[in-house]
Formats: C-alpha cells, structure tokens, sequence
C-alpha cells in the first residue's frame, strides 16, 4: 500500500485514527536479528566474520578429534594406536611430500642462510621418508598383537584384504633404504584406502576413558563395596536439594536427610561405625517429636550405649554384642588411603564447604567483636591464611601438623588435608560472611538488642539469616574455588581426578594420551562448578527483590 | 512480705556483667590459645629432638646440593640454600608480575568483548570465561605445558623472527649487552616519566583556572617515547644483541624463556583474564546509562565521554576486586612447582625442605613471604583506589 494515501486528510483515515503501519521490512524477525546482533555495522561484521572464522578454525577439529574421529570400541591401546599409524603413514608422506629431498646444501654458490634453510628442508625430508616406513611397520606389528587377541575391527579386515600392507612392508622399506622415490609414492598409493581407514580414526582415545573411568569415579575404592558410594551419592543429592530449592515437594521429610547426612555419609563411606545408627535413630525421634525427647538425653543414652559397646562388648562374638553393636550392618572399613578420584575431589570438596561456613561465620563474627583480643586473633588469623597460598597451607597440614602433635599420636593424611582445606577456606568465608553482616543496617541489631535478645540469639535469629542470604552467590563462589582447589591435594599424595589423569599419562599402559585424560578430568570439573555457578545466578535473580538500575 | 521482697536489690551476678565476661573469655582464649602454644612447641620440641633435626635458620647458609635449571639469578649447586630461595623468589615475583600484566591487557579485552553488542562476538567470551573459571587452575596449567611440550623439537625450531626462536624447551631470544653509558636510557625514561606527569599536573591546574586545554597526554607520550631513545643514541648506542645460535641439539647464547614458565604465564594469565573480565564487565555496568547520555548531552564526543566519564567511574568499581585477583594471581603461581618452574614453594618450600627436613622453618618462610608479597600488593592497591576515590563535597 502507498504511504501517500494515508496521510492525514486521507479520507480512508481521520486525523490520529490511522492504525499501526507494520515495522520497515528487514528491522523484525531472523533478518532483523542478525541485523541488530551480527551487522550492525562495517566493525560489527568484521567482528562477525573474523569470530566465526576461528570457531570454525577451533571447533571443526574439535569435533572431528572428540567425536567423528574418536575410537570408543575395544579394550586396549592398540584400537586407538592402529588407526593413528594408519594415518601417520599418509601425513608424514605428505609432510615429505611438500619437502624436497633433491636439495643440496653443498652446492656451490650457495648463500650461507640458503645453505641451512635447504640443509634443514633435506633433513626434514629424510626424516619424514624414515617415518613413512616405521609407521607402517608400527601398523603391522600392532595388526599381528590384534589379530592374535581377536580384537581387529571388521572394517578394517576388509581394508587389510584389499591392500595387503604386510606384504607391501619389505618393499617399501627396499624403496625408502634405495631413495627410489616412484616406488616409495606407488606402495603409499596403494596403501591409500588404508589410510583413508586411519584419517578416520585418529581422533580422541575414548578407550582410555572407558578403561579407567572406574579409577577416576572411586580410586582405589574396593569395587564390591561401591554400592555403598551410590548410595551415598544418592543421600547426598537427597541432602542438598531442600537446601538449594524451597519450594520442592517432599522438603521437609528431605530435610531430615539433610540433618543426617554428616552422620549416614560417614558411615556409607568409611564403613565400619554400626552404632552411629543409634545416633541417627535418637535423631529421627527427636524429629519426629522434638517435645518428647530432648537433645542432651539423647547425647547421654547413645554415648552410654556406644561406651558399653566399646569396652565391654566389641571383641565378644556373642548374641548381645551383635545385636548391639550391629554387627550384621557392619560395612567393611575403607581406609583413606584407597580412596580416590571423584570420590576424595567429592569427600574434600562436601566436608570443606560443610565445615568452612559455620568456622568462618564464627570467625567473622569474632572479627566483628567488640572484645579486642578475639578481634586481633580472628583478624591475624583470616589475614594470614588469605595471604599465603593453599599449597604451603596443605604443606603445613602434611608435613608440620604430625610435628606438633605428642610422640605416637598421628592421624589420617586425607584428614588432615581436610583440615588444611576447610582452615584454608573457612577464612574465605568468614570475609564473606563479614560482607554480610556489614550489609545489614545497624537498626536491625539495635532492635534485636532492643527485643532484650542476647548476642547469639540475636545473631542466629535476626541478622545472619539476613546476612547469608545476601550473601548465598558470594558463598556459593567461594565454593566452586573450594571445589577447584581440591586438585591441590595431589601434590601430598592424594589420589584426587587430576592426580589420577597425570599418573594415566605417565604410568602403565595407557602413556600418550594425555589430551583424553585432561579432557575428561576438565569436564568433570566443568559439570560440578558450571552447576554451582548457574545455582548461584540463579538465587541472585531470585533474591534480587529491588529494582534494577 | 511482698513488698519486701521486692525492694531487697537482687545480688547481680558477676555473670551478667558484659564487662567481666568480655574481660573473662578474652582471658580464657588467650590462656586456651597460650596452652595449646605450649604444647606444640613442646611436642614440636620433642619430635625434632627425636629426628635428630637441629631448629633454627642455621640450614640456609649450607650448600644446596641441588640443580636448578634456568634461573633467573645466577645459580648452581655449590650455593646455598638461601640462594636457592633468592632463586625461588625472583621466580615467584618474575611470574607475577608479567603475569599481572598479561592478565589485566587480556582481561580488559575481554571484558569489553563480554559486552559487545555483536551476539556471536559476546557468547564466544561468555564461553571462554565460564569454561576457563570452571576448570581447576592445575589442570588448565599441565594443559598448557602439554601443549608446549608437543611443539617441534630444538632442531626444527620455529624461526620468529629477528633472532627468536620457539621449540618444546621454550622460547629463546636475542640477550642483551649493555654498554658503558647505556644506564642514562633508563634513566632518562623515569626522568620523561616525571616530566609527564608534571605536565599533566600543570595542565590540569591551568585548565581548572583559565579553561585553555593543553594536549598533555599526547605531549607526555612523546616526551616518554623520544626522550629515552634520543638519549639512547646521543650516548652511541650502547645495546647489542647475542643471537642465540642453533647448534646440535640445543641453543648456545641468547635468552632462555623457559617452557615451564610460558606454560605458567599463559595459564595463569587465561586464568585470571576471565575472572578480571568479569569484573571490567560488572564495573562498566555499573556506570549509570545516564552518566553516558548526560555526557553526549554535554556535547562530549564519545572518546572523551569513555575516558572522562565512564571509565574513571568505572575505575572505582574495578579496582577492589581487580586488587585480590593480582593477589590470587601471585599466590596460584605456587602451583609452577608442580611442573618445576623454580619458585618459592619448589625451592624452599619443596627441595630445601626435604632435603634439609627443616619443615618448620620452611614452611613459615615461604609463608612469610607469601605474606609480605600479599600485603605489599594490598597496600599499594589501596594507595591506588584511594588516589582514584571519589572525593566527597
């Protein structure tokens, strides 16, 4: 339609009725976006065209080395090895190919810089011609272990038929030792459906993944007790769901599991400890009906029973011992020393953020204390532990904390590892936490005052629940740098994801992989802390209850 | 009766006094914290007696006994272990402070890109820093030296270019020989420096007082630029370069920038790069959009907008948290110990202190300065935010 004919006085129209015209074409829809989004101008569509070429650059291999060209099937090395030398006999002909052999650095009249340009370009040549050779001889002897173990891929039996490259070994070797180029370029000719088998798969190893991933999840971890870490893992999602949503269904049945979960993830885990179901009983009662049954009795009967237990019936095999001491529940106990993987990265990382909060609210508090010397020590104490890294913090837990302790007395390293990180983090926390209690304005602590309120019911009542809960994206952040820092512990011999990808690399069967370790062990970590992260932007916009500048 | 009651006073408890009680748990930690003082040093005692392991600093004048391979003061096994912790500690300092630099230039760049207004330009940062801030610093540092140490071996070298050449040991350069006069560069560059701030200072105070702009920026770069290499030549160019020459199997001559270090630096940079990225991001936001539309309103052109009404307001938020970050910075370079770059914790902290078993004095050393290299760090980023500070009327 015309715009003529709706301007005002238009019949059609009256002044100030004529109805919306439709946006300009090209400012909506897809075409519009890209518009806005992508060309919005000559910078702009540089800017476009430049990212989009190195995405292309970054990920077409990437895609092509972590899924077209991986190999997932078999058990062992050679599947990944074989396909890999298939290929490397095709690039170090090409790389020799775009060499040249003919030339001669000690020709006359040669420029010195000419000389060792060509010197090197004859070396790489030589180079590249021996390796064409050796590739396929690495091709044959890997096919001979496969066919002995029964493992070669039925694809490449049929290549192997077609092409023969154990026959066309001895001549190409002939061909390389004599320099007879035409027949050195006919044998790789030959040999190019081979290659061409290979080109598709040298890509990302997952077999090693698959072969050790039992490794990277429990460590040394006994693998017929590894039910009870599923279980554990499954209590411990169940523990932490009420606390991340509060409007889920089942929350406060939940929540009991949450309360329990220091005492039943103990137990799952290091096994061992049967009478910590009395705990774990007197609990639920206790929850069940908080007016029957108080807290200090509680505490009484179950160290009465766990006491009688200990000294008088642990050792006897008789009835009343078993049904005390549970004996029938009695999980075999898993030393520290064969944990391992996820599992120590999950253990450090769950108990560290559990102990680190209420240690640095307790710190932040008393950096906030009106009494100067709790203030001095708090504040010498979170400063200094902010100071220095985490490393000389685990140093000191390994190698000075059994220097402090009597003759005799020595405790677990993975505990003490622990107690370096939760200290480590706990002074984190506690600047935090003291963000949030300076947030809060000061009539909220004179009017707890006011209430006559005394200073640790004013504190758990009124401000650090406010406190907290401003501050959840900040504790949450400290928790993912909790969560990373757990791969520090390698460096005192615990066995933690990164530690087990390093020693894959380097040790065993599975040497020269390291790109699929890193990977996976990077992925694990990106899943855990990526998680946290969106959980914390997450309770920011929820929380975010003003008004957005 | 009652009334009697009533009127006794009641005895107030001693308990009830917040005085006492302040004064009371104060004297209980500190006697809690007193025993359990004693009683380490006690055990701590005991156990090194046991050990046969002689307390004390005495350790640091012995001989190392240990190789360190391209360290940045002159070292070699037949020195002692505080020169292995000088070495450790110019380590330490040379690491952080390229790697400050590095991360801040990378990490403003991508701020900026985090906020483009190009969609496909802001999601690649946005994937960049939340891959980079999820994967453990560790692991992103073996990645980096696995990645370097895949690069050519020494024979077949990448040439750079004007002497520099790059292989799986690292980089190597041109070194440096200084001449006689060649002292008076540098000091002709603090003496511009000078200068160009005294002009900037002067042409503030004559703008504020007559509104006559003088281009002291520009005047400043200049004198920054020329003075120093005017002075350079004047003094006949003192400078020569030893190009580091390719032998059989390794360089002789030149620089050695060593792979374990670049592997350190490039991590540690990355690393922080997107953790300063977001807070560049988060700072220029916080500068309100009608700070901007006030200033166009003004008829400012948009660079001056940027630089004198966003950036300096900016400036104020960012700085803070850009301070913590160069301090997580100098405390992750600890972990080059795990690929063997020598600093802190590898020499003192790692090879002196098994070798020696002085665990004690070890450890409070390279925490100590730790310490001293974090509080520095604070202060004189508090001295700078303080500078920049918005000044209250």
């Amino acid at each position: 339609m015309a715009t003529e004919d709706t301007r005002e006085g238009n019949p059609a129209h009256p002044a100030g009725q004529h109805p919306d015209l439709p946006p300009p074409a090209g400012t909506t829809g897809f075409i519009g976006w890209l518009r806005e989004n992508l060309f919005a101008g000559p910078l702009n569509t540089i800017g476009t065209i430049v990212t989009v070429a190195v995405l292309y650059m970054l990920l077409v291999p990437l895609i092509q080395w972590s899924i077209t060209d991986a190999v997932i099937s078999g058990s062992d090395r050679h599947g990944c090895d074989i396909g890999r030398f298939a290929a490397n006999i095709g690039n170090a002909y090409d790389d020799f190919s775009r060499e040249n052999l003919a030339l001669d650095p000690n020709q006359e009249g040669l420029d010195p810089e000419t000389a060792r340009l060509w010197a090197a370009r004859q070396k790489r040549a030589e180079v590249d011609l021996t390796t064409v050779g050796s590739m396929l001889g690495n091709f044959d002897n890997t096919y001979q272990i496969m066919v002995r173990e029964g493992t070669v891929p039925t694809d490449l039996l049929a290549v192997v038929d077609q092409v023969r490259p154990l026959e066309l070994q001895p001549a190409l070797l002939q061909a390389i030792e004599a320099r007879d180029l035409p027949a050195v370029d006919s044998i790789v000719n030959e040999l190019e459906p081979l290659i061409a088998w290979g080109q598709n798969r040298d890509g990302a190893c997952w077999v090693v993944i698959k072969e050790r991933v039992l490794i990277f999840m429990l460590g040394f971890y006994p693998r017929h007790e590894a039910w009870r870490l599923i279980v554990a893992a499954v209590l411990l999602v169940g523990a932490v769901a009420p606390l991340l949503f509060d409007k889920m269904p089942f929350r406060k049945p939940l929540l009991f599991v949450t309360a329990t979960f220091p005492l039943t993830g103990f137990w799952f885990v290091v096994g061992d400890f049967p009478t910590m179901i009395y705990c774990w009983i007197a609990f639920a009662i206790y929850w069940l009906d908080p007016n029957r049954i108080r807290g200090p009795t509680i505490a009484a009967a179950l160290v009465l029973l766990n006491l009688i237990y200990y000294f008088g019936l642990s050792d006897s095999d008789g009835l009343l011992s078993t049904i005390i001491g549970l004996k029938f529940l009695d999980f075999r106990y898993v030393p520290t020393g064969e944990w391992g993987g996820l599992l120590a990265t999950m253990v450090n990382g769950v108990v560290g953020i559990t102990a680190s909060l209420p240690i640095g609210i307790v710190l932040a508090l008393g950096r906030r204390s009106n009494m100067p010397i709790i203030r001095a020590l708090c504040t010498a104490f979170i400063e200094t532990v902010r100071g220095v890294p985490l490393i000389t913090v685990l140093f000191m837990a390994a190698l000075m904390l059994p220097l402090f302790l009597p003759e005799g007395v020595s405790f677990d390293k993975f505990l003490r590892a622990l107690i370096g990180v939760a200290l480590f983090s706990s002074a984190y926390m506690a600047e935090v936490v003291r963000g949030g209690l300076q947030a809060i304005p000061k009539g909220q602590y004179e009017a707890a005052e006011a209430m006559g309120l005394t200073y640790w019911r004013s504190m758990r009542l009124i401000v650090l629940p406010q406190a907290l809960k401003i501050q959840i994206p900040a504790i949450v952040n400290s928790f993912i740098g909790l969560y990373k820092d757990t791969t520090l512990l390698s460096i005192i011999g615990i066995l933690d994801v990164l530690l087990v990808a390093t020693q894959t690399n380097t040790r065993g069967d599975w040497v020269g992989f390291s790109s699929e370790t890193y990977f996976f062990a990077g992925f694990i970590f990106v899943i855990f802390c990526f998680g946290m992260s969106r959980y914390s932007i997450f309770l920011e916009r929820k929380l975010h209850t003003g008004h957005r500048s | 009766m009652a009334t009697e009651t009533l009127a006794t006073p009641r005895r107030s408890s001693l308990w009830t006094d917040q005085k006492f009680r302040s004064i009371f748990f104060q004297a209980l930690t500190i006697g809690i914290l007193g025993f359990a003082i004693a009683f380490i040093a006690h055990n701590t005692a005991t156990n090194l007696e046991n050990r046969g392991i002689a307390s004390g600093f005495g350790f640091l004048s012995n001989t190392a006994g240990y190789e360190l391979e391209n360290t940045l003061i002159p070292y070699n096994s037949t020195d002692t272990h505080f020169r292995a912790f000088l070495v450790g500690l110019t380590g330490t300092l040379f690491v952080a402070f390229f790697g400050c630099i590095v991360a801040t230039v990378f990490g403003f760049i991508l701020g900026v890109l985090r906020l483009s207004h190009n969609f496909l330009i802001n999601r690649v940062a946005y994937v960049y820093v939340e891959i980079v801030r999820n994967v453990p610093l560790l692991l992103q540092i073996f990645v980096w030296w696995a990645i370097l140490l895949a690069l050519p071996v020494v024979r077949e070298s990448f040439y750079l270019g004007s002497g520099m050449y790059f292989y799986n040991g690292g980089l190597k350069a041109p070194s440096p020989i200084f001449g006689d006069l060649f002292w008076m560069t540098p000091v002709a560059l603090f003496v511009a420096i000078g200068a160009a701030i005294g002009i900037g200072r002067w042409a503030k105070k004559r703008q504020d007082a007559t509104g006559e702009t003088f281009p002291a920026f520009w005047t400043g770069l200049g004198l920054i630029f020329a003075l120093p290499v005017m002075t350079f030549f004047a003094t006949g160019a003192p400078l020569e370069w030893e190009v580091p020459t390719l032998g059989r199997f390794r360089f002789s001559g030149g620089l050695a920038i060593t792979d374990m270090f670049l592997a350190l630096l490039i991590a540690l940079a990355a690393y922080t790069a997107a953790f300063i990225a977001e807070i560049v991001r988060a700072g220029i936001l916080a500068v309100n959009k009608g700070q901007t539309e006030a200033a166009y309103a003004l008829g400012l052109k948009p660079n001056w907008t940027l630089r004198l009404v966003v950036i300096p307001q900016a400036l104020r938020v960012i700085v803070p948290p850009l301070t913590s970050q160069y301090l997580n910075l100098t405390k992750n370079s600890s972990l080059g110990a795990f690929i063997g770059y020598p600093e802190l914790v590898a020499t003192i902290g790692g090879i002196t202190l098994n070798q020696t078993g002085q665990a004690v004095e070890c450890i409070l050393i390279t925490m100590a300065v730790y310490l001293t290299i974090s509080l520095s760090i604070s202060a004189f980023m508090n001295w700078y935010n303080r500078s920049i500070a918005l000044v209250e009327r």
